[in-house]
């Protein structure tokens, strides 16, 4: 009967036994896999956005550390300089940043391709030159410290314990909510747009609208994720949000294998225990990175997940096939 | 008349793609555009479906004018539009590809948490996708494939069901018959034989001119952005310049009339 199971219903298993370990870790009593398990959850939720943007729209962001960080530093300014309520602080910030990206959008996207490569990294680049610049309100090269904890009723999320249920429970909400839109009609509209753009418009999907749309959904993901990674650190600093984090998150997107929500949290669980493991190599892991991105596209295409989900297949297929 | 392109032109940057080009659809009519490659065919039809801007000139759907609209509008509006090469997501079901077909015929309140109208979109996008599969059973049969996996002639089919779907006023097909054989060119001719009498119009753009005119009630011959010949498809058939330029060797005058055929069928 669970061979029945695991044949038929595989995906379903896997996502069981993912949420199952999920809940499991903290309890396991090790700090270090706790801390690296919430940097993964905050990653994921914007890798989750990245891949409705590349993978399922076909629109490439090279700045996505850009939203990144402005909802850290919305939350971060918010809250600590003017004494804003946390959670209404992250609100906030989601609005700006979603309002931002809309603002952002329309001109950006009448660009493509390459063009639109560079125009994003170029708004990364220019929105962590301004985080690092304009001293008077981010503290410059240094950052702001002294950013309060998140509470409910007294209830402070201080702990990495308390602070992992908080950050799983939004990367989850972020995941349904994308694999809802995903198979919707704003889903199809945006696979349409992946493929043809002037079929999709014949058809009567708005082509610009839909990008923006996605554009401003992936970024509010993004401020949800930076006010979180503020709030955990209690402390924020431009260094997260350069260039690097931006194609760090094109990697976690790609890995994963670039049309699956999983998949995106999947890619920034593997890159971020990667870069874990190749801490010793100091200045090289980023030789080591480009090298195993390499490998996976040669080997795997469609991406880790697709990759594994290929071989069980064909392991189920020999192993479990059911005997007549 | 439902469609009517009034003396449009249509140019890029300073290259001219269409010049002065009127021509005009009923419902219930086959009307072919016929020409040679780099005639201004497929700019033609871009414009009238509103993927480029025309230059000059004027198109109406029924009464309205409706130059200069965007494409996802006119979609709205009952402007079908099979493009060249079909077109055709090949990343998605068959079915996901019907269902955006009646992408223009619902209203998106989509929230976060799905689709508000959920209910009665799919009702009503099921309806139509039953109509396409009594028009197509094989894309039934195929329903739940991707795209990409399908023949040509079975791919072509989806463009063109897909375009069914929104329910068009006007479908404008470019070029259906391309890298198709004989056979299957003759089954998706006979599927716009039934939908014109079922009440469709259709403009038909093709390069294989003798299959085109068999269907076809009139005609129109472009060259070089402009329209050199008009006129019923008999009377096309029959003139010697259209003979020698675009029926060539393979019209040897032993094939049927277009009158002809239609007695028979």
């Amino acid at each position: 009967m669970v061979l029945a199971l695991v044949r038929r219903r595989p995906k379903q298993l896997a996502i069981a036994a993912l949420i199952v370990v999920l809940a499991i870790v903290p309890f396991l009593g090790n700090a270090y896999y706790t801390s690296v398990l919430i940097i993964i959850g905050i990653n994921a939720m914007v890798a989750v956005g990245l891949c409705l943007l590349m993978g399922y729209t076909g629109q490439v962001s090279l700045g996505h550390a850009a939203f990144y960080g402005l909802g850290a530093y919305i939350s971060a300014v918010l809250s600590r300089t003017y004494h804003v309520n946390p959670w209404l602080a992250m609100l906030a910030a989601v609005v700006a940043t979603t309002a931002f990206a809309f603002a952002v959008g329309f001109p950006i996207f009448r660009l493509r391709g390459n063009y639109l490569a560079m125009a994003t990294l170029g708004l990364g680049i220019i929105l962590w030159i301004l985080f690092r610049e304009v001293d008077s309100i981010t503290g410059g090269p240094s950052g702001l410290s002294g950013v309060p904890y998140l509470s409910i009723a007294g209830f402070n999320f201080s702990s990495d314990f308390r602070f992992y249920y908080l950050v799983w429970g939004f990367c989850i909400a972020i995941m349904v909510i994308s694999e809802s839109i995903v198979a919707s009609r704003m889903g199809r509209a945006m696979r349409a747009v992946h493929g043809s753009e002037s079929a999709a418009q014949s058809l009567g999907v708005n082509a610009a609208v839909v990008k923006v749309k996605v554009l401003a959904l992936s970024a509010a993901y993004a401020a949800v994720a930076g006010s979180l990674f503020t709030y955990y650190l209690t402390f924020v600093s431009p260094q997260p949000f350069d260039f690097l984090f931006s194609v760090q998150l094109v990697v976690m997107a790609v890995v994963g294998g670039l049309a699956s929500i999983w998949g995106a949290v999947f890619g920034a669980g593997a890159i971020r225990v990667l870069s874990e493991v190749l801490h010793p190599f100091g200045e090289l892991d980023v030789v080591v990175f480009g090298l195993l991105l390499m490998v996976v596209m040669i080997l795997t295409p469609q991406g880790l997940v697709r990759g594994i989900a290929d071989l069980w297949h064909r392991f189920v297929s020999v192993r479990l096939a059911p005997t007549r | 008349m439902i469609l009517k392109v009034d003396h449009v032109s249509v140019a890029y940057g300073k290259l001219r793609a269409v010049w002065d080009v009127s021509l005009s659809v009923d419902s219930g009519e086959i009307v072919t555009l016929i020409g040679a490659n780099g005639a201004g065919k497929t700019s033609l039809l871009n414009s009238i479906s509103g993927l480029i801007p025309a230059r000059k000139g004027a198109v109406y759907l029924g009464e309205q004018n409706i130059v200069g609209q965007k494409a996802h509008r006119l979609a709205k509006l009952g402007v079908g539009y099979v493009t060249e090469g079909r077109g055709i997501f090949s990343s998605l079901s068959v079915l996901d590809n019907l269902s955006l077909g009646a992408y223009s015929r619902h209203n998106g309140w989509t929230t976060l948490l799905g689709d508000v109208s959920w209910f009665m979109r799919r009702k009503d996008i099921r309806d139509r996708v039953d109509y396409v599969y009594g028009l197509f059973p094989r894309l039934a049969q195929r329903q739940r494939q991707k795209a990409g996996s399908l023949s040509g002639g079975e791919q072509q089919m989806l463009a063109i069901g897909r375009c069914l779907m929104a329910s068009p006023k006007v479908m404008l097909l470019d070029e259906p018959s391309l890298g198709l054989a004989p056979n299957v060119v003759m089954e998706i001719f006979g599927l716009l034989k039934r939908l014109r009498a079922e009440g469709m119009a259709i403009l038909l753009v093709e390069q294989d001119a003798a299959a085109s005119l068999r269907i076809a009630d009139r005609g129109y011959v472009i060259e070089m952005g402009r329209i050199v010949f008009e006129g019923t498809a008999s009377y096309l058939i029959n003139q010697d310049k259209v003979k020698q330029a675009y029926l060539g060797q393979v019209w040897r005058g032993d094939h049927q009339t277009p009158a002809q055929e239609e007695a028979e069928s």
